[in-house]
């Protein structure tokens, strides 16, 4: 038997799986009695036909695991590498549980505390906004008052009817030329609790002391209102109001 | 003395030459393991077919009985067959076993002898680098075994292509499995047993 006979024929691995008729078996032996590199051949035919088959056995060879490498699995650097990667694994896992099941639930109550707290600034904001708008607007109707003073208790009060949507009560008080430069003005309610206080007055080019009050201060009802002057001191009456104040 | 030829084997050992004995030994000891393990499938018994081959070549050469010695292979393969078939004649007295003609081959028991952890290294590396069909391919031929013809209809491929993938299949899996065998090299001389 001459060797491109034994390549051409496939005689080594047909030897291997017993395919070769009698004669040609033995006509084969007798060759790789004599041939060491048909024996080396053969040898590793044997082992490589062994591992092939232990692997269809084993169900390593199939078209279906492409990409999945047994030798992988065994080799010396992916059993540690997947050990420090399950690791990481569980670490990430528990610290994401930590923060979901303690973390999260505190920060979930500071984000709705602080909503709570950014809904009431809004709130505020809009009726400071409101309040502002309400003052620069102008304001038609005004109800306005020319304070007289009276000795007379008997005598009626100045009197004043505040229209709905006002927000303002004039009042206007003439004051003698040379008395001061600056003045006070004092509200106070019947019972003299007082309302408000308004300083550093001065008369306008008619003689006269404007000064406006929210009517917020100013419900229903009678007030005593008295002027004073600030400078020089020190601070001498000049003169006392009532004031009576309707809603209609 | 191992570069000499079977006619200077057979001179030497006449001579007297107890490196001769030893050179013989070492290149014909493999191959008569190796057909001794496939025919009786059993390494003791392969063992002693061995040990009684060599002893009856080198009674032979001693005492001139060897007719031709550039024949001296086809010598010893003749004397390991005949105690083979002493061998079977014996476990047929006994009832031991059947002749290897005799007994299913299709899966040769003596397979197991040459599948270590190298090889099965060997064989996983070279599956990596074939293709899903050409795995269904050594699949079919090498475990099923079926026919080529029927191979390439399952594939969708010529036959001549079932060749070409078995002889790259086998080419990967020599060079992987030589680089380990040369990393373990007592281990791989268990199925040669010298």
């Amino acid at each position: 038997m001459m060797h491109p006979q034994i390549e051409d024929e496939e005689i080594i691995e047909r030897y291997v799986r017993n395919q070769l008729p009698d004669e040609e078996r033995k006509a084969f032996e007798e060759h790789f009695f004599g041939c060491d590199d048909c024996f080396e051949k053969l040898q590793v035919a044997e082992r490589f036909v062994a591992g092939v088959r232990d692997a269809a056995r084993r169900g390593t060879l199939s078209g279906e695991v492409e990409g999945r490498s047994p030798g992988w699995i065994s080799s010396s650097w992916l059993v540690p590498a997947f050990g420090v990667s399950a690791c990481a694994a569980l670490l990430l896992a528990a610290f994401s549980g930590w923060m979901y099941f303690s973390q999260m639930p505190k920060m979930r109550q500071r984000l709705d505390q602080s909503a709570v707290e950014l809904r009431a600034q809004q709130q505020a904001r809009a009726a400071l906004e409101q309040q502002i708008a309400g003052s620069i607007q102008p304001e038609a109707n005004l109800p306005l008052v020319m304070l007289q003073s009276t000795r007379d208790v008997q005598a009626p009060p100045n009197e004043v009817s505040v229209p709905p949507g006002a927000k303002h009560v004039v009042l206007w008080v003439e004051v003698p030329a040379g008395k001061s430069n600056r003045y006070r003005l004092q509200v106070d309610t019947a019972d003299n609790r007082p309302v408000e206080t308004l300083d550093n007055l001065q008369r306008n080019s008619y003689g006269a002391l404007a000064v406006s009050l929210p009517v917020e201060t100013l419900q229903p009802g009678d007030y005593r209102i008295r002027l004073s002057t600030q400078e020089p001191s020190p601070a001498s009456l000049l003169g006392e109001y009532r004031l009576r104040i309707h809603r209609p | 003395m191992s570069a000499l030829t079977d006619t200077d084997l057979v001179t030497n050992i006449q001579n007297g030459q107890t490196e001769a004995e030893a050179a013989l030994y070492e290149k014909y000891a493999a191959k008569v393991y190796y057909l001794a393990l496939r025919e009786s499938r059993l390494p003791h018994d392969a063992e002693d077919v061995r040990a009684e081959t060599f002893l009856r070549v080198l009674q032979a050469i001693r005492g001139n009985n060897l007719r031709t010695p550039a024949a001296l292979a086809s010598f010893i393969l003749g004397t390991t067959r005949n105690i083979l078939h002493e061998l079977f004649q014996r476990r047929k007295q006994t009832g031991k076993t059947k002749e290897p003609e005799a007994a299913d081959l299709s899966t040769p028991s003596h397979e197991e002898q040459f599948l270590d952890s190298e090889v099965q290294h060997a064989i996983e590396r070279t599956i990596v680098r074939l293709k899903p069909r050409e795995r269904d391919l050594l699949r079919m031929h090498f475990y099923e075994e079926l026919p080529t013809q029927e191979i390439a209809r399952r594939a969708g491929i010529a036959p001549e292509r079932v060749r070409l993938v078995k002889s790259r299949a086998l080419k990967h899996f020599r060079e992987f499995y030589w680089r380990l065998a040369r990393a373990t090299a007592p281990k791989r001389i268990d199925t040669q047993r010298r």
